[in-house]
C-alpha cells in the first residue's frame, strides 16, 4: 500500500467503540478503535494481522461519532486490502464483491432462469457451501438492467440535463427505483442522462479486499465522470454508498486518481430533489383528486452511509412535505447489512443483531411502509421486519404519480 | 440545506443538547451540526455543579458560586439564571423518566454528595438519578462490591482498599465479588457498556441478577461499575435493585461513558418531540459574517462545503479535548469563529508543573457577555446572533472545580434561550 | 557488612556491561545504582546503535570502534536491537562537498555505504522529503538502551553478579590509600549499606564526576543536555540522518510503534538536568524539517532529555567535545583501586565494559579472557514457547513482548497460563496482565514508572489514561504490593508522563492530555479526593 492514513489524531477517547455496532452485537470485534488506529501504529512495524479485522462491516459509524476525525473505517479497509493482498480472499468474497460483474456474465441468461438458477435450493446450498448464509437475503436480479430500460423511457427535452449515475444496486437488482428517480427529476424539469459506460463505484470490492479491481473501477468512473462535470452538468445518484465512496473514500484510498482527473462531486439526488422542491422547481401537492389517497404512516430508515455525509436527511424531509404522509425517523441505528456483510455466513446472525433495534421499532410503529435510500438496507429491512420497504423517490412517485394521470 | 433555521447549534455534547432543547421548546426550528458523538459518549450520568472553588471543597455549591471570580460563567450568567437552567434540565429529564434530582443534607439543603469511583475515591457530584439512593452511601454498614471477571478498569479489591482510607467508610464491612463474565472467552475486554447493554435486554441480564439474588439479605448497600442498562430506562435499575434486596448505586468510572450515554438518549427523546434536525459528520470549518452578525457557517461534508443559514447560532464545540479550542505552539485559537484566545507565546507558561496544579490552559476560552455572546476587547459583544456554550468558554477549569455538566447546562441553556429570542428580532 | 571483590557504581550500560564481564570473568561483583536500571543517560537517548557512519569525518577511530561494536551488539542482543539500517540524506541545506568526505570516511572506517537512487529511497521511505538530493544506505539500527541494560542485568546474574537498584553510593572508604569499601543508602528504606571491596569501578556516567570527587578527586566531567521528541507513530522504517557534520536535531530513528528526534546540545551543571523546554521542541522540529517536511504536523507524544557526560580535560564543550571514552585508572593520582571510565556512547558499551573490566584484572593480577562478545545476552526463544504463548498473547504483540522479556518470557507464560483471563491493560502498546503482574513482583520494582520501563506501559498513545488505573487494580486485585498506594502510584505515574507533555502541549496530544484530566480529575477526583480523608 503506498498510501498511509496518519493514525495521530485517535485519543483513544472509546467514543468510536461505544457507537460501532457491530462491537454491540459481538464480543469477538476488537472494536474500531484497536482494529484501527491503535493497530496501525503495529502495522507500520510489519507485524501480523488480527482475525477480528475481518468483523469490520464498514458501516463507517466511527467515522460519523469520532470526535477528531480519525478515518477509522478507511484504516480497517486498507488494512484488509494489505492482508488480502497476502492472503487473497475466496471465491465467496469474489462474488459478493463482484455482483456487477455476475449480473453482466449472466446477461445472456433470461432472469427467470439466472434468478432460478443463483436462488433456488440447490444453488443456496452450493452458496451456503461456499460461505454464504442459507438465510441471506439474496436480492433477484432483474429482468433487464437499468441502464437498458433508461434508454427506452422517453423524456421531455426541458433544456436542463442531469447527469444520473445508478450505482450497481438499482442498475442490476432495482431498475424501478432508478425509472422513478427520472420520472421525479423529469418533474423537477431535468431530463436525465444515464451514461452507459459506469460501472460499480467499487465499495463492494473494497469491503470484499479487492483493492486492485476498486482502483481500475474508479479510475473508469473518474475518468468517465470527469467529461460530465466539465460540461457543467451535475451528477447526481440515489444511492448513499456509491455517494460517500466518490466523495470521502476514492480520495482517501487513491490520493493519485483525484489528482489526475479532479475531484468527483457526487452529489446525492434526494438532496437535489430537496433543492428543486425549495426552489419551486418540484412540485410536491399532488392534483386535488390525489388528495382522495388514503394517508401513509411512513418509517425512515437513515441509512449510515447517508448519515457519514454531512448532508442531513433529505429524503426525510423530502417525505415530511408530501400531503397525506407522515413520517418519521426509525433512530435506530445500522440495519446490519452493510452491503455484502450481512450475506456472509459466519457474519448473518451479527446482522440480524445489529439490526435488531430497528427491525422491532418497524415492526411496532404500525407503520405502512418504511423508506430507505440503500438498496442493501431496503432487502435486510424487509428481511428482518417482514415489512416492504422503498426508495423515498419511489413513495414520492406513488404520491404524486397517481394524481398527476388523473388530472390529464 | 437551503432552509433557514431559527438557530443553528453546533456540537452534540451536553451544552449543545441542552441549548437545542430550549430552543426548540420555545417553538424555534432548530438544526444542530455535528462531528462526533460530543462528550456524553464518555462521560459520567451525574451532573457535577461545583464541588471545588480554588481546590477548596466546597459542601454547598450554591454557596461555593458566590467565591467564583467574576469571569466564571456562572457569575456572569448570575446564579438565579444558573438555578433556572438546572431546573429546566431536571423538568425535561423528569418527562423523559429519568428524573435527576439533588441529594440534601440534613437540613433539607440541596447539597454535593460524595460518590464512590471505581477507583475507590469519592467525587462530589451534584445531581443524580432519582434512582440512586443516596442516603445508603452515608447509612450503609455491609456494603458489597461487585465487578465482573475480565471488566479491566473495574476492581473491587482496589475500591475496597481505597474506600478504607476515608473516615466515613473505615469502619464499614465490605463484601467483594466478581461475577463471572456473561460474555464468556470473548476476544475483546469487557467494557462497562457492553455489560450495560446485557442489562438493556430481559433476555440476557439473567447474570447478574442471580449473581445479586445469592446475595441478597446480607448487605445494606451494593456498589457496582456502571452497568445498569445504557439507555435512561428506570426498569433496568429497578429490575437490579429488586434482585439485589438493597440500595444499588453505580461507581463513578472511565470512558465509554455509560452514564452519560444514558443522559444523551433522554436528551435526544426529548429533541424528538419539537422541529429538531440533527446533520451529522458535519465539520463546521468557517464562519460567514457580515458586520456585527453571522449569516452562515460553512461545513464540510464528505469532501465538499456546505453552507448553513440560519438566524441565530450557538457554539457548543466544547474546548481543547472536543476540539472547539485549537492550540498551537504560542497560540489558542477557537476553531469556528476564528477567534484569537489571548495566552502567553511560551508555552512553558500554560501549564504548571504539577498536573493537577493550576493552569492558564485549564480555564483559557472564549470570553463572553451575560448573555453568551463573545465580545471584543471593549466588552462589546462581536455578533448580535452568535452564542457560545460550554467548554469553549474562558473563565473556569471544569476539571478542577467538578463543574463539567453543570456549566455545560446552565450555558447551553442560557446560550439557546438568548439565541431563541434574538432569531425573533 | 557485605563483602566481594568489586563494587560497580552506575547500573547504565557501561555498569551492567561491566558486572556481566566481570561475572563472566568469574570475579564476584556487585553493581551500585541510585535509581531503577538504566535511570541515567541509557534510557534517555535517542536509541541509534550506530554504524559509526556520523563520526566518519571527525573522528574515524570511533567510527571503527562503533562498526565493530555495533555487529557485535546485533549478535548478542538480538532482543534489544532491531536491525533497520540507516540512510544519510543529503538536503538541499546541506554542503555537497561534505558527500566526498563522508563517502572516503566509511571506507576508511569500513562501514559499507551504499547510494541508492533518490527514488527508491522514497518509495522505502515514502514520508522522507522529495528534496533530498543524494541517499546513502548504512548498517545503522535501533537499540532499546533499557532493554539492553535490564538484558546485560540478566545475564549478570546468572554468572552470579549482584545488582542492588535504587541504592545510592555515598562514601567510597579508603585504607591507607587504597580502596577498602563503598557505602550506600537504600533510597526506600533510608538503610545503610556497607560492601567491603577490593576495587572499585565508577561508571556513573554524568554523576561520575561527583563520584569522583567522594574519593577526593577532581575530574573534568561536564554533563551536556540533550533534548529528544517522541513522535506518535512510525513513519520511517529506518534511522535517517541528515547528511553533514553532526548537528542538532539531525537523527530520526524508529522504535517499534513510536519514532523519536533527537538530540540537542546544551551544557549544564546538574547531572539530573533532564527537563526539556518548549524552544528545544521547536528548534529540534524546525531542523527535523528539511528531511521529513510533514514533521510539525506528527503527534508528539512527549518531549524528554537526557546528559551526555561529556570529559574534557582540555576544557572543550558541546559538539567539539570527543564522544570517546576515557579509562582512568586513579593510582596514577595516588589512589589505589579505583577505576573511573568516562564519557563514551551507548554503541561501544560492550567496547569500554571490556577495557575496564581488563584493567580491574590486571589490577587483581587474574589473567581471564573477555567472553562478552560471544555469548547472547538472553537465551532465544523457542518455537514451541511462543506456540505456547500465542494461546494467550495477541500475536501482534507476541514477538515485541518475547523480545523484551528475554528471560523472563517463561516465568510470565507460566502466570498467563494460572489465570483465568490476560486481557491488555495497556492497549496502546500491548501490554498483558500476565506481563505487568510478573515484573511487578519482581524484587526492584517499585512503582508504575518502574514497570512501564520493563513494559512499555503507558508509553503509547494515551500516555497512562487508561492503563495506570488499570494495572493498579489488577495489582490490588492479585495481592502485589508496591511501594505506594495506589491512588498515589497512579498519581505519581501520570506526574511523570506529564512532565514530558507540558513543554510540547498543543495540537492531538494537548486533547489526549484533556482527556487524561476528564478522567483522573473530573471524573475520579484523583487531585481532590487526596485531601479529603476525612469525609
Amino acid at each position: 500500500m503506498s498510501v498511509h492514513i496518519s493514525p495521530d489524531n485517535c485519543i483513544a477517547c472509546t467514543t468510536c467503540v461505544v457507537h460501532c455496532p457491530v462491537a454491540d452485537a459481538t464480543p469477538n470485534f476488537l472494536g474500531p478503535r484497536m482494529i484501527g488506529p491503535a493497530y496501525e501504529r503495529f502495522r507500520l512495524l510489519g507485524l501480523n494481522e488480527d482475525p477480528s479485522l475481518h468483523y469490520c462491516s464498514n458501516c463507517k459509524n466511527c467515522d460519523i461519532t469520532c470526535p477528531h476525525g480519525v478515518p477509522v473505517s478507511s484504516l480497517n479497509m486498507m488494512a484488509r486490502a494489505d492482508q488480502c493482498q497476502k492472503t487473497p480472499p475466496g471465491l465467496r468474497d469474489w462474488i459478493l464483491g463482484h455482483g456487477e460483474l455476475m449480473a453482466k456474465w449472466l446477461h445472456l441468461i433470461p432472469a427467470g432462469l439466472k434468478n432460478f438458477g443463483m436462488l433456488n435450493p440447490f444453488t443456496r446450498q452450493v452458496l451456503h457451501k461456499l460461505g454464504i448464509h442459507k438465510r441471506a437475503p439474496l436480492p433477484a436480479f432483474a429482468g433487464r438492467n437499468f441502464r437498458h430500460l433508461a434508454r427506452q423511457v422517453k423524456q421531455p427535452d426541458t433544456g436542463r440535463s442531469v447527469v444520473f449515475y445508478p450505482g450497481c444496486y438499482v442498475d442490476v437488482y432495482d431498475p424501478q427505483t432508478g425509472l422513478d428517480m427520472i420520472w421525479a427529476m423529469n418533474r423537477a424539469g431535468y431530463k436525465v442522462i444515464v451514461p452507459q459506460d459506469l460501472v460499480c463505484c467499487g465499495l463492494p470490492m473494497v469491503a470484499n479486499g479487492f483493492w486492485q479491481h476498486a482502483r481500475s473501477n474508479a479510475e473508469h468512473n473518474l475518468r468517465s465522470l470527469a467529461q460530465w462535470r466539465d460540461q457543467g452538468l451535475p451528477v447526481v445518484t440515489g444511492c448513499p454508498s456509491c455517494a460517500l465512496m466518490f466523495r470521502v473514500d476514492l480520495p482517501e484510498y487513491f490520493p493519485d486518481l483525484g489528482e489526475k482527473y479532479g475531484a468527483c462531486r457526487l452529489e446525492d439526488a434526494q438532496d437535489f430533489l430537496l433543492a428543486c422542491a425549495d426552489s419551486g422547481e418540484l412540485d410536491l401537492a399532488p392534483a386535488a383528486s390525489g388528495k382522495n389517497q388514503p394517508d401513509m404512516k411512513i418509517m425512515y430508515h437513515a441509512p449510515c452511509h447517508l448519515r457519514a455525509q454531512g448532508n442531513g436527511l433529505p429524503s426525510l424531509e423530502l417525505l415530511r412535505r408530501l400531503p397525506g404522509v407522515s413520517v418519521s425517523n426509525a433512530h435506530a441505528g445500522c440495519c446490519g447489512i452493510s452491503g455484502s456483510y450481512g450475506f456472509k455466513t459466519e457474519k448473518y446472525e451479527i446482522a440480524q443483531r445489529v439490526g435488531s433495534t430497528l427491525f422491532s421499532t418497524i415492526r411496532e410503529s404500525g407503520a405502512t411502509l418504511t423508506a430507505s435510500e440503500c438498496g442493501t438496507c431496503r432487502v435486510q429491512i424487509e428481511h428482518g421486519s417482514g415489512t416492504s420497504c422503498q426508495h423515498p423517490v419511489s413513495i414520492l412517485r406513488s404520491r404524486l404519480e397517481h394524481s398527476d394521470v388523473k388530472k390529464a | 440545506m437551503s432552509r433557514i433555521v431559527d438557530v443553528l447549534v453546533v456540537g452534540s455534547g451536553m451544552a449543545g443538547l441542552v441549548a437545542a432543547l430550549t430552543a426548540a421548546s420555545q417553538g424555534k426550528k432548530v438544526r444542530m451540526l455535528t462531528t462526533g458523538m460530543g462528550s456524553l459518549a464518555i462521560s459520567g450520568g451525574n451532573i457535577d455543579l461545583l464541588g471545588y472553588v480554588d481546590g477548596k471543597y466546597v459542601p454547598d455549591p450554591w454557596a461555593g458560586m458566590a467565591l467564583l471570580p467574576a469571569g466564571h460563567p456562572y457569575r456572569l450568567m448570575g446564579q438565579e439564571n444558573v438555578r433556572a437552567a438546572l431546573n429546566f434540565f431536571q423538568h425535561h429529564m423528569a418527562s423523559q423518566q429519568w428524573g435527576m434530582h439533588p441529594a440534601a443534607s440534613w437540613d433539607g439543603q440541596a447539597r454535593n454528595v460524595h460518590t464512590p469511583t471505581i477507583m475507590g475515591t469519592l467525587k462530589p457530584t451534584y445531581l443524580l438519578p432519582e434512582k440512586v439512593n443516596v442516603d445508603a452511601l452515608t447509612s450503609a454498614r455491609r456494603v458489597l462490591v461487585l465487578s465482573v471477571e475480565g471488566l479491566r478498569d473495574c476492581r473491587p479489591a482496589l475500591v475496597v482498599s481505597q474506600l478504607r482510607r476515608y473516615k466515613a467508610w473505615a469502619d464499614r464491612e465490605f463484601l467483594q465479588m466478581t461475577v463471572p463474565s456473561p460474555l464468556g472467552e470473548a476476544h475483546r475486554s469487557a467494557s462497562a457498556l457492553d455489560l450495560a447493554r446485557l442489562i438493556d435486554r430481559p433476555q440476557s441480564r439473567q447474570w447478574l441478577i442471580e449473581a445479586l439474588a445469592a446475595h441478597a439479605g446480607s448487605c445494606d448497600l451494593v456498589l457496582l461499575p456502571p452497568l445498569c442498562g445504557s439507555k435512561a430506562q428506570p426498569e433496568n435499575w429497578q429490575t437490579i435493585e429488586n434482585a439485589a434486596g438493597c440500595p444499588v448505586v453505580e461507581m463513578l468510572s472511565i470512558p465509554p461513558g455509560v452514564g452519560g450515554l444514558r443522559l444523551r438518549d433522554a436528551l435526544l427523546r426529548a429533541l424528538r418531540d419539537h422541529d429538531f434536525e440533527m446533520v451529522e459528520n458535519a465539520k463546521v470549518l468557517r464562519a460567514e459574517t457580515s458586520d456585527k452578525a453571522c449569516t452562515a457557517l460553512v461545513a464540510e461534508a464528505s469532501g465538499q462545503e456546505r453552507r448553513h443559514e440560519a438566524k441565530t447560532f450557538v457554539l457548543a464545540t466544547g474546548g481543547i479535548l472536543g476540539g472547539g479550542l485549537e492550540l498551537a505552539p504560542g497560540k489558542i485559537r477557537e476553531s469556528v469563529m476564528g477567534l484569537d484566545i489571548a495566552a502567553p507565546a511560551d508555552v512553558e507558561q500554560w501549564a504548571s508543573p504539577d498536573l493537577f496544579g493550576k493552569h492558564f490552559f485549564a480555564s483559557a476560552g472564549v470570553c463572553v457577555d451575560n448573555t453568551m455572546r463573545p465580545v471584543d476587547s471593549q466588552s462589546a459583544a462581536r455578533w448580535s446572533n452568535v452564542f457560545f456554550a460550554g467548554r469553549s468558554l474562558g473563565g473556569y477549569d471544569y476539571a478542577a472545580e467538578k463543574s463539567g455538566h453543570g456549566v455545560a447546562v446552565a450555558t447551553g441553556w442560557q446560550a439557546g434561550r438568548m439565541a431563541a429570542a434574538a432569531s425573533e428580532e | 557488612m557485605l563483602e566481594t571483590t568489586v563494587v560497580i557504581i552506575g547500573g547504565g550500560a557501561t555498569g551492567t556491561g561491566t558486572l556481566r564481564d566481570l561475572s563472566m570473568r568469574g570475579i564476584p561483583a556487585i553493581l551500585l545504582e541510585q535509581g531503577g536500571i538504566a535511570h541515567g543517560t541509557s534510557s534517555r537517548f535517542h536509541g541509534l546503535l550506530h554504524s559509526g557512519a556520523r563520526y566518519v569525518v571527525n573522528d574515524n577511530e570511533s567510527a571503527r570502534e562503533c562498526i565493530e561494536e555495533n555487529m557485535i551488539v546485533r549478535r548478542i542482543g538480538r532482543q534489544c536491537v532491531e536491525q533497520t539500517e540507516g540512510f544519510f540524506a543529503l538536503t538541499p541545506q546541506d554542503d555537497p562537498s561534505y558527500v566526498e568526505k563522508f563517502i572516503d570516511g566509511c571506507r576508511t572506517a569500513g562501514i559499507d555505504a551504499q547510494e541508492i537512487e533518490v527514488a527508491e529511497a522514497l518509495r522505502l521511505e515514502p514520508h522522507l522529503s522529495p528534496e533530498v538530493r543524494r541517499v546513502f544506505r548504512v548498517p545503522d539500527s535501533c537499540v532499546d538502551g533499557f532493554r539492553l541494560v535490564l538484558h546485560n542485568a540478566m545475564s549478570a546474574q546468572r554468572y552470579g553478579g549482584r545488582m542492588f537498584t535504587y541504592h545510592e553510593a555515598t562514601g567510597i572508604t579508603l585504607r591507607n590509600g587504597q580502596v577498602c569499601g563503598v557505602t550506600a543508602v537504600n533510597r526506600h528504606t533510608g538503610e545503610t549499606v556497607e560492601i567491603a571491596c577490593q576495587c572499585v569501578v565508577n561508571a556513573a556516567g554524568s554523576w561520575s564526576g561527583h563520584i569522583a570527587g567522594m574519593a577526593g578527586l577532581d575530574v573534568s566531567l561536564s554533563p551536556d543536555r540533550g533534548t529528544l521528541i517522541v513522535f506518535n507513530h512510525r513513519f520511517t522504517s529506518r534511522v535517517i540522518n541528515r547528511l553533514h557534520p553532526s548537528g542538532d536535531g539531525d537523527i530520526f530513528v524508529p522504535h517499534g510503534s513510536i519514532t523519536i528526534l533527537g538530540t540537542t546540545s546544551a551544557a549544564t551543571d546538574k547531572p539530573d538536568d533532564t527537563t526539556p523546554t518548549t524552544e528545544e521542541v521547536l528548534r529540534l522540529l524546525d531542523i527535523g524539517e528539511p528531511l521529513f517536511p510533514q514533521v510539525h504536523q506528527y503527534r508528539i507524544l512527549r518531549a524528554f532529555a537526557g546528559t551526555r557526560p561529556l570529559y574534557t580535560p582540555g576544557g572543550t564543550s558541546g559538539r567539539k567535545a570527543s564522544r570517546n571514552f576515557h579509562i582512568v585508572d586513579h593510582a596514577d593520582e595516588g589512589l589505589e583501586g579505583m577505576v573511573s571510565i568516562f564519557g563514551g556512547k551507548l554503541t561501544t558499551y560492550r567496547l569500554m565494559a571490556e577495557r575496564v573490566a581488563d584493567r580491574v584484572c590486571a589490577k587483581l593480577g587474574q589473567c581471564v579472557p573477555c567472553k562478552t562478545a560471544d555469548e547472547p545476552l538472553v537465551h532465544d526463544v523457542d518455537e514451541a514457547t511462543l506456540k505456547r504463548a500465542a494461546r494467550f498473547f495477541p500475536m501482534q504483540g507476541l514477538h515485541l513482548m518475547a523480545d523484551r522479556l528475554g528471560d523472563d518470557l517463561p516465568g510470565v507464560l507460566e502466570l498467563a497460563e494460572k489465570q483465568p483471563n490476560n486481557p491488555l491493560l495497556c492497549e496502546c502498546e500491548m501490554v498483558s496482565m500476565a506481563e505487568i503482574e510478573y515484573v511487578a513482583r519482581q524484587p526492584a520494582i517499585f512503582s508504575l514508572t518502574d514497570i512501564r520501563l520493563r513494559t512499555r506501559l503507558g508509553m503509547g498513545t494515551c500516555q497512562g489514561a487508561f492503563c495506570s488505573l488499570r494495572t493498579v487494580g489488577a495489582l490490588t486485585e492479585h495481592g502485589v504490593q508496591l511501594e505506594l498506594t495506589p491512588t498515589d502510584n497512579v498519581r505519581r505515574f501520570l506526574q511523570e508522563r506529564w512532565g514530558g507533555l507540558r513543554f510540547a502541549l498543543w495540537g492531538m496530544q494537548a486533547r489526549e492530555m484533556e482527556l487524561s484530566r476528564a478522567i483522573y480529575a473530573s471524573t475520579l477526583n484523583l487531585d481532590g479526593a487526596e485531601h479529603e480523608q476525612d469525609c
